[in-house]
């Protein structure tokens, strides 16, 4: 019981930290806006069409930036990423500890912790491509060739869960994978769509950007 | 592509800079270095209007067809 306790105190001691950090940091504007002066800098010296069409839309940045929905999509993307870390890292004792409540947890450990490691690997990775496009959606340069590729990986590793996920219903028939399984396959096809989308998206505007 | 851009050729006869040009036919710089780099998806009339206007030439002088073998 002392060691359970201790272990939550834990957990929700370096969730709070997280949270005020990203507060703290999100509380100052000036270092982000240098961050993103370098990012241009760069774009510049490697190819200068590139730069043309970012430095376009730089006066829609600036009212991006202090658009409130913006901000707090990004603070919860980033506290779901560093929590989602957290969670993975910490899956074999937190495992232990439900295999209390739940003994199916206890019975299958090993295998059931392959299952929930992968597939929390998988969801870190949906989850840090999803930052990813999300900077570009915040730079107001959103209709990149990265963001398909990057769309395309976030479905690949949701059907990856529920591939996974599937497995679990050799242990245990619960109505919660099944519900799991339909949700990531779901959100499988629509990264996918939305993956195509992005391509045509990108076509239009390649022509109007070069459009002279 | 198989359109060329003949831009180049009829500035240096022109004797007219990029910026120069840039300001006259009321396009930006970067916009006339992508149609002068030959990296452009498409031309406005209104562009090639302006353009034929300034260096007093047709726009064949300026646009010409490649054939690709």
């Amino acid at each position: 019981m002392r060691r359970a306790s201790l272990f939550t105190v834990f957990y929700w001691l370096v969730k709070l930290s997280k949270m005020f950090f990203v507060v703290l940091k999100h509380s100052i504007n000036l270092p982000f806006k240098d961050k993103n002066l370098s990012f241009f800098n760069k774009k510049v010296l490697k190819n200068e069409i590139k730069y043309v069409i970012v430095s376009k839309n730089s006066k829609a940045r600036d009212v991006m930036n202090n658009n409130k929905l913006v901000d707090i999509t990004k603070i919860f993307l980033d506290i779901m990423f560093y929590i989602g870390i957290i969670t993975w890292v910490s899956l074999p004792w937190s495992m232990k500890y439900f295999g209390r409540i739940f003994t199916i947890y206890q019975e299958f450990y090993f295998p059931l912790i392959f299952v929930f490691e992968v597939a929390g690997f998988l969801g870190v990775i949906i989850i840090w491509k999803l930052r990813q496009i999300f900077k570009t959606v915040r730079d107001q340069n959103c209709f990149v060739r990265e963001n398909v590729e990057h769309l395309k990986i976030m479905g690949m590793c949701s059907f990856g869960i529920t591939i996974l996920m599937a497995c679990r219903l050799f242990f245990v028939v619960t109505p919660s994978i099944l519900v799991l399984i339909l949700v990531f396959l779901l959100a499988g096809l629509f990264s996918l769509v939305l993956s195509q989308v992005f391509k045509v998206a990108i076509n239009y505007k390649e022509e109007n950007d070069l459009t002279v | 592509m198989a359109i060329g851009i003949n831009l180049d050729v009829v500035m240096a006869q022109r004797k007219i800079g990029l910026k120069e040009l840039a300001e006259k036919v009321d396009i930006t710089m970067a916009n006339l270095s992508i149609l002068k780099n030959n990296k452009a998806k498409a031309v406005r009339f209104s562009t090639l209007e302006a353009l034929c206007r300034e260096l007093k030439c047709q726009p064949g002088d300026i646009i010409e067809y490649i054939e690709e073998e």
